[in-house]
């Protein structure tokens, strides 16, 4: 199979509300992939673009409307949405742009906007639900997450300390991310009090809404061996979903994660997992989701996900450092763009390029994960140095 | 040109608006149907592709819902929001990559459930510099129409005959819902929508699901004994939809991007030549023209010449658009690149009853992804049958 590489990466700070527009985030972020590479953009063959719901850019076919702003003028341009799994299937898109011999240099951009819905992007969700047998319920992502939370809580056994060391984590370890949209020296008792929302999801258990966009630059190992920068191996790709009707799947499952880390270890050759990702930026739009992905991304022993933060083991000087620059709590959660954010953080690691984030040793291998839908899209990227 | 990728079984339904099925009943019946032809049962499939848009469809995540209907429960499932011909280029590059020998493309899109189509259109258009303008993004091929009749003095007569041609061939079609036998003062005569686009040059909307199963050259021979190869693939955006006017609106500078790089990877050099017939996008009618001279069939400007004379005949030297198009089919947004490979495919297989062409060995299909895009696709076909 075809080796591809990473070159380059670049982003936004990610923030609530940018004045600037998605083409103009996109523009940021795909110059400052192209700078960090080392090349022009009209060297690029091809371009990937990755955004979620159009409907919180408030643009119906979003990618169209990005083109110039990617470099992708006059090029082969092709957006992709996996829903909250976009980001990293973006990378998972770009890897076969380029492993199908097609083409030899990809700049893949993920970007998203939730800002311009009114009164919140919360509105749009809605519109996920199937129209007949779920919307009249009026459910929203929060009430789903709770439902999924309690279930998870249930199973398992965590606490809501366990859970809240999560948030404790990633917002402490957004605090020194240049990036990151809700950087704090959180305390335990802060993220305990914090207001309930949807029982037993608190406002410490989300991630914020968003605006943000992401770049990296992809090519093949002959383009690689030519070029000056840094290069990271894509060693496995991985996605997989799972049905939208949860009455036929149960609340908790996480067979579609599991099957979409498989994908990527079985390509990435990786045996144990837990002893081979040195660093691992697992999806975390809630606190317990952390948890819930590490068991399913095999990162863990089922039901103990929740034990990670707490007994030290997903901190950044622990066993397995998980979101070392804050995950989504802490680094924020524009949807596409925060996929994307969890490869180039992982790149930027592997690199010992991460400043104060820095695991330490440098890691040679690591994970990135995103997941999406109605709790249904998992996608999964592993690299080594 | 390598013939590595194959289309091994297609399945499509095409609806007028009236004729109503919902989209999941659409990807069901037409996956199931390609999937029974070869004898295929979901755990052969290895991934799933599939092409849609949020806003058409009328869902925020509108792949959420198509995982079940298309066998996708717990597999690689792949979304481009993209022209349909994009989802068959996804599963050609997902085989190539040698990681899977199985890929559904699943692709369809419904007009019958929207209530007010160009309103929906007009959200494409970009928030800040022009959609505060207020007006029906028809104007958008209104002014690309005007532009090239007047760059190439192209009449409205000639346009109209090539409608007339359109809608002529789709009578012998049984998915020609919109052939009819008409005539100039049909056209001439009809409303005018934004000038001097006429309702006649607007292809009618429709519902339609098209399903390809492709596979690799290893799987497709243990499959069919009839697989027709993809042999070359292309597409290109010529400028963002933001900044559809910096084109030169007469040509469909997309196309030509995504031809060139088709033909280079097909092995073609002379398209009358070396390619058999075409399949191409004529969701409008100027559009077929600007699209038959961007891929070479003709010189630019000179499209309405060719589709009027014998050559692009359906027993012609080189048949352009047999099953009668868009115009004479019915458009279906985003899926009607993909109608033009399934009645391509048809066509290789010898089993277009009643518009047959002799003896085709390629075609040429092209897509475009609708206003406010300048952006297109090329795919390459190739059959064996005797």
């Amino acid at each position: 199979m075809r080796k591809v590489y990473i070159t380059g990466i670049g982003q936004t700070r990610f923030v609530s509300k940018s004045p600037l527009t998605s083409a103009e985030l996109c523009f940021e972020a795909a110059s400052k992939a192209l700078s960090d590479a080392g090349i022009e953009k009209d060297e690029i063959d091809a371009v990937v673009f990755g955004c979620a719901p159009d409907a919180f850019d408030g643009i119906a076919q979003i990618g169209e409307n990005v083109i110039d702003a990617c470099g992708g003028r006059g090029k082969p341009f092709v957006r992709n949405h996996f829903g909250g799994a976009t980001g990293v299937a973006s990378c998972c898109v770009g890897w076969w742009n380029v492993a199908s011999g097609v083409f030899d240099k990809v700049l893949v951009v993920a970007e998203q906007k939730m800002s311009p819905p009114t009164p919140h992007a919360q509105e749009i969700f809605i519109r996920n639900w199937d129209e007949m047998y779920h919307r009249p319920l009026l459910p929203n992502v929060v009430r789903m997450a709770s439902l999924e939370m309690t279930r998870y809580m249930y199973e398992s056994g965590a606490t809501k300390e366990a859970l809240c060391e999560v948030a404790v984590k990633n917002r402490t370890n957004a605090f020194y991310n240049p990036n990151a949209q809700l950087p704090k020296k959180m305390t335990l008792e802060e993220a305990l009090s914090s207001r309930v929302l949807t029982w037993p999801v608190s406002l410490s258990d989300i991630s914020p809404t968003s605006d943000g966009a992401v770049a990296c630059v992809l090519v093949s190992s002959d383009v690689a061996k030519k070029m000056k920068c840094k290069k990271i191996e894509i060693a496995g790709v991985g996605w997989c979903a799972e049905s939208v009707y949860w009455e036929t799947r149960g609340i908790s499952t996480y067979t579609y994660i599991e099957k979409s880390a498989r994908m990527a270890y079985d390509m990435a050759k990786i045996k144990s997992p837990q002893k081979e990702i040195k660093i691992a930026n697992v999806y975390d739009p809630f606190t317990y989701k952390e948890c819930h992905h590490a068991e399913g991304l095999l990162l863990c022993k089922k039901g103990d996900g929740w034990k990670l933060a707490i007994e030290g083991i997903s901190q950044k000087d622990g066993k397995l450092p998980i979101n070392p620059h804050g995950g989504l709590l802490g680094a924020g959660n524009p949807i596409a763009a925060a996929g994307l954010m969890q490869v180039v953080e992982m790149v930027k690691q592997l690199r010992g390029e991460a400043g104060e984030m820095q695991v330490k040793p440098v890691p040679s291998c690591g994970l990135a994960h995103a997941w999406g839908g109605l709790f249904q899209f998992s996608a999964v990227v592993v690299c080594r140095s | 040109m390598e013939k590595n990728i194959a289309i091994v079984s297609s399945s499509y339904i095409l609806k007028p608006k009236e004729d109503v099925m919902s989209d999941r009943e659409m990807l069901y019946t037409v996956v199931k149907d390609a999937m029974d032809k070869v004898g295929l049962t979901r755990d052969d499939i290895k991934s799933i592709v599939t092409t849609d848009e949020d806003f058409t469809v009328g869902r925020a995540i509108a792949d959420e819902f198509t995982v079940d209907f298309c066998g996708g429960k717990l597999k690689p499932n792949a979304r481009m929001c993209a022209e349909s011909m994009l989802g068959l280029i996804t599963g050609f590059m997902q085989i190539k990559t040698g990681l899977f020998d199985v890929v559904v493309c699943a692709l369809y899109d419904k007009v019958s459930h929207i209530e007010h189509p160009y309103y929906l259109a007009s959200l494409s258009l970009d928030p800040v510099f022009e959609r505060p303008l207020g007006a029906s993004p028809i104007y958008i091929a209104a002014c690309e129409m005007r532009r090239y009749m007047y760059k190439y003095k192209v009449k409205r007569e000639d346009i109209a005959d090539v409608i007339i041609k359109m809608k002529k061939n789709a009578l012998k079609n049984k998915n020609g819902y919109f052939g009819a036998n008409i005539k100039r003062e049909d056209v001439i005569n009809s409303k005018v929508i934004s000038h001097p686009l006429q309702e006649q040059d607007i292809a009618p909307d429709a519902d339609g699901a098209v399903c390809f199963i492709l596979a690799s050259s290893k799987k497709a021979k243990k499959l069919t004994t009839t697989p027709v190869w993809i042999t070359g693939v292309g597409y290109s955006s010529q400028t963002a939809s933001s900044s559809w006017y910096t084109s030169e609106l007469a040509d469909a500078g997309y196309l030509k991007q995504a031809a060139t790089a088709a033909y280079r990877m097909a092995g073609i050099k002379n398209v009358l030549k070396d390619v058999s017939f075409a399949e191409v996008d004529d969701r409008f009618s100027y559009k077929l023209l600007q699209h038959i001279e961007a891929l070479g069939i003709c010189k630019e400007g000179e499209g309405a010449k060719f589709i009027k004379s014998k050559k692009s005949d359906i027993d012609g030297e080189f048949p352009v658009n047999p099953s009668g198009g868009a115009l004479g089919c019915g458009t279906t947004l985003t899926t009607c690149g993909a109608m033009r490979v399934a009645e391509a495919y048809n066509q290789l297989l010898k089993q277009a009853d009643g518009y047959q062409i002799k003896n085709p060995k390629r075609a040429v299909c092209a897509s475009w992804a609708g206003i406010p895009t300048r952006s297109g696709a090329v795919i390459i076909l190739e059959g064996e049958i005797k």
